[in-house]
């Protein structure tokens, strides 16, 4: 493996760069090897892992490294790729867009700086995993709970700063987030909200502050380096009931989604709840030739058979209630009532009470207990290989059936299984769509990787567009976001030229490049 | 009696170095490797190994034939659904803590 140099730097010059980082880091946490570079490559890249490889990585611990490791990059012009914990698989995983990166790795910076059970809420660095701070809480006996991403060793600061989903009441991320720390390109540090007033003492409490709220500037871009995040956690329930809803017909999707909706609405169903094929839930556990040994997607009759084993039900939908035993039960029954009215559905549930052990993947989903078993599905076809397509779907007849048919549709076309489900929020739906391959087929990978592209343009051209993509696709996502010929990306150029001139931070982040790159680089890594 | 006490204390420092790394490779295993590799059906690691070999050689804890490189191989190369972990989160003297905790009789 051939290391890249950073643009417009020789050899020697990058060198004497690697050794100012090592001055301010120490030398052990400055990575320039091969074998150590192979850890911030995407093991999942949809085509040559060796695309996506970093110059070199350099993991600091703390804020004040951080600002002196940024002004050596602004000095040689190095760009510089922040990573949490690095476990944004499927979506790039630690690796950098750009060649000639070297990786910030903030792994290190895994200190959980308070929480508070009065007002629950957690203040983290961005090494914190979704499993640390399960593990303090539980510790403690803090009667807190938390919302996590499918899988535990995520970064809780990162994958909020991507707008990742969970699955209790608190599971829009994004939405549950109070308060940031920000080291810009430059160095100045910054706080938001009432963090900008020294000695408030409501940072995690009001996301608001006085003027502009900034936040959202600092998710999925690239205009500075995060470095603690003030999350809301959920008090502990008295009690807690995981429901599961089976539907026998492919062809009630449409019926479900629009009983569904007026109960997100009206909070009746209060979690991010999951509607998934049976082929979905069966991927979790087992693997495709387990099941089918032929090319081309899974006849139909096969479908049955893993519909048949959890219990009858082409679709799935998994929720949860949370309270006191006769709030849950007047909702279970209003819920069952408007569901009854599509025939063959079956319903389960199963009460959770304090000293209950919770079992199973989305009854601990759904209660904030993080695992890997989701990570089952990289497993479907052999060979470990996954992308996420995730187009977001208003929650109606018309939208989901649109967008199911159209992606089911079209990855048949290409021999691929349909293995997606939504992720119902309140008034929309994460259409998530696992797109997996083996990677070690090199011809597979080539369709996966077209395949993608092909669902892009036609969830565009109907005018869905995606939440969250791969690096290989972020220009080809920014693009579609085209009110005004890209107004909100042309806005984020701006916003980029000024406060990273020298476009140091995560060049070509969801689209945003910086000028000296722009014409050169947008689009041309597909 | 003072030849035992120095003898006793002398099997005591000798274990020391071993008893903590135990101790260090079982709270490194616990963090880094159980989720996907602990007994039971809902362990993607221990599922997947229990297709490919067979259950008797699914769950890692039980397994006796893994050699020190072929575990640090698959940490630090990952493989099939499988990534790899970096130096950041598993040091080397990390790695050769669960290496020892792994292969323990």
């Amino acid at each position: 493996m051939k290391n890249t140099l950073p643009p417009n730097l020789t050899a020697k010059e990058f060198s004497k760069a690697l050794d100012e980082f090592a001055a301010v880091v120490g030398k052990e946490w400055v990575f320039a090897e091969a074998s150590d570079l192979r850890g911030y490559r995407d093991p999942y890249a949809p085509g040559d892992v060796s695309e996506y490889t970093p110059s070199a990585a350099v993991a600091p611990d703390g804020v004040e490294e951080i600002r002196s490791l940024l002004a050596i990059a602004n000095k040689y012009r190095i760009p510089m790729w922040p990573i949490s914990t690095g476990k944004n698989l499927a979506y790039g995983g630690a690796a950098p867009l750009m060649q000639g990166t070297v990786t910030l790795d903030l792994k290190r910076m895994n200190r959980i700086l308070e929480v508070n059970e009065e007002s629950c809420y957690a203040l983290v660095e961005p090494g914190v995993s979704y499993f640390d701070l399960y593990k303090y809480i539980q510790d403690r006996g803090l009667k807190l709970w938390l919302d996590v991403a499918a899988p535990g060793w995520g970064s809780v600061l990162g994958n909020t700063l991507e707008r990742g989903v969970g699955y209790t009441p608190y599971g829009d991320h994004f939405l549950m987030q109070c308060g940031m720390e920000v080291v810009l390109a430059d160095g100045d540090v910054l706080r938001t909200g009432m963090g900008s007033m020294t000695g408030s003492n409501a940072w995690q409490l009001f996301k608001y502050g006085f003027g502009p709220s900034v936040d959202g500037l600092f998710t999925q871009s690239n205009f500075g380096v995060v470095t603690k995040l003030g999350v809301w956690l959920m008090p502990e329930p008295p009690a807690y009931r995981s429901c599961r809803i089976t539907f026998e017909r492919e062809e009630d999707l449409g019926q479900i989604i629009e009983i569904l909706r007026p109960l997100k609405i009206a909070g009746l169903i209060p979690n991010a709840a999951v509607l998934s094929t049976a082929i979905y839930d069966t991927a979790l556990v087992s693997t495709r030739a387990q099941w089918y040994e032929g090319e081309g997607p899974l006849p139909r009759d096969v479908i049955n058979k893993m519909a048949d084993k959890l219990g009858g039900g082409f679709w799935q939908f998994h929720f949860a209630l949370y309270g006191l035993d006769a709030v849950m039960d007047v909702s279970w029954d209003v819920i069952r009532g408007a569901f009854s009215q599509i025939p063959g559905t079956k319903f389960h549930s199963k009460q959770y009470d304090k000293n209950t052990p919770i079992e199973g993947l989305r009854d601990k989903l759904q209660a904030g207990i993080p695992n890997m078993q989701e990570f089952g599905m990289a497993n479907w076809r052999g060979g470990g290989g996954l992308l996420v397509f995730s187009p977001i779907s208003p929650t109606t007849d018309k939208d989901a059936t649109r967008q199911y048919k159209m992606v089911r549709d079209r990855m048949a076309e290409y021999g691929f299984d349909y293995l997606g489900g939504f992720v119902v929020g309140w008034r929309e739906m994460h259409n998530i769509i696992m797109v997996v391959y083996n990677r070690n087929d090199k011809e597979e990978k080539r369709r996966a990787r077209e395949l993608f592209g092909v669902l892009i343009d036609d969830a565009a051209a109907a005018g869905y567009g995606e939440y969250r993509t791969h690096l290989a696709f972020m220009d080809q996502v920014a693009k579609t976001y085209d009110f005004n010929d890209n107004a909100m990306l042309r806005f984020s150029e701006r916003l980029k030229d000024s406060l990273d001139p020298n476009g140091i931070l995560a060049p070509g982040k969801q689209g945003i490049w910086p000028k000296h790159l722009r014409d050169s680089k947008a689009g041309d890594e597909t | 009696m003072r030849i035992l006490i120095v003898l006793a204390m002398f099997i005591t420092a000798a274990n020391l170095p071993a008893a903590a790394d135990d101790m260090l490779g079982k709270q490194v295993y616990k963090k880094w490797c159980y989720e996907c590799h602990a007994a039971g059906k809902n362990y993607p690691g221990t599922w997947m190994m229990a297709f490919k070999s067979g259950e008797a050689k699914a769950v890692l804890t039980e397994r006796k034939d893994l050699s020190a490189d072929f575990i640090r191989i698959w940490v630090r190369q990952g493989g099939g659904g499988m990534p790899l972990f970096r130096r950041v989160e598993i040091s080397d003297s990390e790695l050769d803590a669960i290496i020892k905790y792994l292969k323990q009789p």
